[in-house]
């Protein structure tokens, strides 16, 4: 059994301050490997960066991470990532990485993702080149998180997990005003995911939304915001072949 | 914060401008969330029973405070309602094995 522990959009500030580490400091006890699914700043300053590396730093089990949206607002998500790198956190974005824990060896493929909408309801690639740019850098993410999986398959890991910020299906948003749901994330992610496979993904943004859901390809999708499982992580149990 | 909220009809009866609309004043508190320290995107502001109802979860007591401050200031003059919670920080229980 692979326990993977995740949450997203903790989006610590100044205040934010050992909020969360008093749970952390639990992780070894109950999980092999802690995910974060992005909007872990309010507005992705280096000063909250450093909140967040503070949080997280010396954890007892590896830590995984992609940015959100917020994590992107200052416009420096590479400096807000080398702080989160700085501290030993792996984080991906359009990559992949094989944690060995447990005993096994556990791919994790990262990548913000951005929006789009769900199948029928989706944003298409045409018209204005500000339209186009929109779809096409969900495509580009998604690409570039289908290609990270594939890459994983062959690197003899016991379990797969896409780990994004959008959210790849609309079932999670359960509770989110439909129309925003373009907002909220894309199949493009969810087809991306089938494709190559994989155990489990992960997600976070929607707050109003909900924890269960599954892609067309039955794959089980868990939303991790922390509004939404209302904890300083959930665990999730994998098991291992 | 006690004028009850009441909607508008048309332009043409109503010779009130867009700044005093509630629809836009709403809006535009949601726009000064986004903007302004807080960077919050998730609460909700919604019009229920002739009030201005404030619905979601911030990160601390702080952000909670910083968010009433901004929403009796953007929507001074009407009944402002809240029901904002704290982010819980304590860890599971148990795992959900899959």
């Amino acid at each position: 059994m692979i326990r993977v522990a995740a949450v997203g959009d903790i989006h610590m500030g100044a205040d934010s301050r050992g909020l969360l580490r008093p749970a952390f400091d639990t992780l070894s006890d109950c999980a092999d490997l802690l995910l974060l699914a992005g909007d872990l700043t309010r507005h992705g300053t280096p000063q909250e960066a450093e909140v967040v590396a503070r949080e997280v730093h010396g954890l007892p089990v590896p830590v995984v991470a992609v940015l959100g949206n917020h994590d992107h607002h200052d416009e420096q998500p590479e400096k807000v990532a080398d702080l989160l790198r700085d501290v030993g956190v792996t984080v991906l974005e359009g990559e992949g990485t094989v944690v060995e824990c447990a005993g096994a060896r556990v791919g994790i493929a990262g990548a913000k993702g951005f929006g789009g909408g769900f199948v029928g309801r989706s944003a298409g690639e045409f018209g204005e080149p500000l339209m186009k740019e929109f779809v096409r850098t969900t495509r580009r993410s998604a690409d570039s998180l289908r290609t990270s999986l594939e890459e994983l398959a062959g690197q003899d890991c016991a379990a797969r997990v896409a780990l994004t910020h959008f959210s790849p299906v609309a079932d999670t948003l359960a509770g989110e005003p439909l129309e925003i749901h373009p907002f909220l994330g894309s199949y493009l992610l969810a087809e991306a995911i089938d494709t190559a496979g994989a155990d489990l993904a992960v997600h976070g943004h929607a707050h109003l939304g909900s924890e269960h859901g599954m892609t067309a390809g039955g794959v089980r999708v868990r939303n991790v915001a922390q509004p939404v499982i209302r904890r300083a992580f959930n665990v999730y149990g994998l098991n291992a072949p | 914060m006690s004028d009850p909220v009441t909607h508008r009809g048309p332009a043409a009866h109503d010779p009130a401008p867009a700044s005093e609309n509630v629809e836009y004043r709403v809006a535009h508190l949601h726009d000064r969330l986004a903007a302004e320290e807080l960077g919050e995107l998730g609460v909700r502001a919604e019009i229920r029973a002739g009030a201005v109802v404030l619905t979601g979860t911030v990160p601390s007591a702080q952000c909670r405070e910083t968010l009433l401050r901004i929403a009796h200031e953007e929507l001074a003059g009407l009944t402002v309602r809240t029901d904002v919670v704290l982010a819980e920080t304590t860890g599971p229980d148990r795992a959900e094995e899959l």
